[in-house]
């Protein structure tokens, strides 16, 4: 009788208990937006510059002489390269002080645009992309750099055209499973996201062009193997149409640039491994120096092939119509006159 | 006896400590809520989230007032892919580029505005796969056996062909199948037709499209009458509204949901 009763009591107790619980608690989730995802946010509010048409935002030197007058240019060789022959008016400087004098044109000539020239026109490509990301919309690069200016700049260009490699392939590759953004550490005293993106990219700038690789100097070390290769561009930079076609680099994954633009946050960008280091080809280098950009920017380790297509396979790009346009040939060097001395 | 006693008394005390003291209030503030709504489905571009405030009962709506502007969402895919979504107008934050959302796919809302802070998720639920459709001349509706998919509840709506499909506003009733598992069959119906398209006079054809919705719908769709006007005076409302997204003074849906094409009925 009195373990019924206490049963009882039992029961009326677990049943009082339980519907005094709050069943309006809704647990909320951790929203944790971690700095990549809070760049990404911002580098697209001002526009995406890398992932549209306007990338790599070139200037060619036929259009710079003929408007001189309607730029600043800043020419970011050494000064022994600056003083062995340069652009009239070009300014001299180096990559750690890039950022801040682009800051004060800017500030002073809204209106006026800056053309940052390279030797070759990769290393301008990058900073010029990293400027575009800071929100500096009137930067530009020198399409192929100095070796577009003259004859006489044109050496690094010419000495790497050539067919590197033959073992080739057309096998299409597939990309990686989404993975997260890679994780970048900031200063806890940054507390907008435009902080946080202008320090990232002046960090960037500040260390300057390390970021490009050659393929023939780097094959024999197993590149291929360590780095997930990514052809960023149209098909024919991927595969050959020939029968029998080879391609492109063993294991290289293709992502598109034209219409798609795969490394848009809604296409194929978190694809990219977070862990593992990355190296791009585009036509000339230009493009996927500046991509590289904006890839370390998310905090991808990831580098440019210098020269792009030209330095692979130089002869098939001169023999498909298509993508003739990324040779780098005679017809791009357009003897303009230069200056010595600083 | 004693601890017949003893036990009375416990449970007194986890009664009266169980009273919510904030039941009764007498001053009825107005409390801020921020509203999400988002309905997406495979079948058009990620349409957006639409972020607005509440408004005090004295301030005629104005969206304007309403829309938030400077919150910060972003959408996450399959619990990888971010993607930013950035203010476009009347409270619309969409992402930078269009895309189609894929049916599987797990999505996630992430949001902040000020001191508020939401959450909401959902499946985009397959394309119904339908079995067994049916005219019930005596209730006239039509219904169907629709083969589940896990964590997907579904409901109809009636068609005519009348040169352009005409469809009723609302479904009958959302069907949720006994387990939320694969493979399993349950019947889902529409509600009846208008008289018009009732009688076998009428000759023209009759349809029903079918919809799959993420399973946390069926909460929404049976208790969103109870947060609008009352109109009628001997009626109350019962509770509130369940709102899928997750979050302090927050209310809203962000639901996903696909259908079957327009399907012969008789």
């Amino acid at each position: 009788m009195m373990k019924k009763r206490f049963k009882l009591f039992f029961l009326l107790f677990a049943l009082i208990f339980q519907s005094c619980l709050d069943d309006n608690a809704v647990p909320v989730e951790d929203i944790v937006l971690d700095d990549t995802a809070e760049i990404l946010r911002y580098l697209e509010s001002i526009g995406d510059f890398p992932n549209t048409e306007l990338a790599p935002a070139l200037v060619t030197a036929t259009e710079l002489f003929n408007n001189i007058s309607q730029y600043f240019i800043l020419d970011i060789r050494t000064p022994q390269e600056f003083s062995s022959g340069h652009i009239e008016l070009a300014i001299n400087l180096t990559s750690s002080n890039l950022y801040e004098i682009v800051d004060s044109l800017y500030n002073t000539h809204p209106n006026k645009k800056i053309v940052i020239v390279s030797q070759n026109g990769q290393a301008s490509s990058y900073f010029a992309c990293l400027l575009r990301l800071a929100g500096f919309e009137n930067v530009y690069t020198l399409n192929f750099g100095m070796a577009s200016w003259n004859m006489f700049f044109a050496d690094e260009w010419f000495g790497a055209l050539d067919s590197v490699d033959q073992s080739f392939t057309n096998i299409e590759y597939p990309k990686r499973p989404f993975t997260h953004l890679p994780k970048l550490e900031l200063p806890p005293s940054l507390k907008t996201i435009q902080e946080k993106t202008i320090y990232t990219i002046t960090e960037i700038i500040g260390k300057g062009f390390i970021n490009g690789i050659n393929y023939s100097e780097n094959i024999s070390t197993g590149i291929a193997n360590t780095h997930l290769l990514i052809c960023y561009g149209e098909v024919r930079l991927y595969n050959e149409f020939a029968i029998g076609g080879k391609g492109h680099p063993e294991n290289t994954v293709w992502f598109k640039n034209a219409t798609l633009f795969e490394f848009r946050s809604v296409n194929s960008l978190q694809t990219l491994p977070n862990d593992q280091p990355i190296l791009i080809y585009s036509g000339d280098g230009q493009l996927s120096a500046c991509m590289v950009a904006y890839l370390t920017v998310l905090g991808y380790n990831v580098k440019t092939l210098l020269f792009g297509a030209n330095q692979l396979f130089y002869a098939r790009l001169n023999s498909e119509p298509e993508i003739t346009k990324y040779v780098f040939s005679v017809q791009d060097i357009m003897n303009y006159p230069y200056i010595t001395g600083n | 006896m004693k601890h017949f006693k003893v036990i009375l008394f416990l449970c007194l005390l986890f009664f009266i400590g169980c009273e919510n003291e904030e039941l009764i209030n007498p001053e009825f503030d107005y409390q801020q809520k921020l509203v999400i709504q988002c309905q997406f489905s495979v079948d058009r571009n990620f349409p957006g989230v639409i972020v607005t405030r509440t408004l005090p009962l004295d301030v005629e709506f104005n969206i304007n007032l309403a829309e938030i502007t400077n919150a910060t969402l972003y959408l996450r895919i399959n619990g990888y892919q971010i993607i930013p979504l950035h203010y476009f107008e009347n409270g619309v934050y969409k992402p930078l580029y269009d895309f189609r959302p894929i049916e599987g796919d797990y999505y996630e809302l992430y949001g902040e505005w000020n001191e508020y802070s939401f959450y909401a998720l959902s499946k985009v639920p397959v394309k119904p796969v339908v079995r067994n459709v049916n005219f019930n001349s005596s209730g006239f509706y039509s219904e169907v056996d629709v083969i589940t998919s896990k964590d997907e509840v579904y409901a109809a709506l009636w068609a005519v062909d009348q040169g352009t499909y005409q469809t009723a506003n609302d479904f009958y009733n959302v069907s949720v199948p006994s387990s939320y598992t694969n493979n399993n069959t349950v019947s889902v119906r529409s509600a009846e037709y208008p008289v018009e398209y009732q009688s076998s006079i009428y000759d023209g054809r009759r349809y029903i499209s079918v919809y799959s919705f993420d399973r946390s719908f069926d909460a929404y769709f049976k208790t969103k009458t109870q947060n609008e006007e009352i109109n009628n005076p001997y009626v109350q409302g019962s509770g509130s509204t369940v709102w899928n997204v997750k979050g302090e003074n927050v209310i809203g849906m962000f639901i996903s949901y696909n259908k079957s094409d327009f399907i012969f009925v008789n």
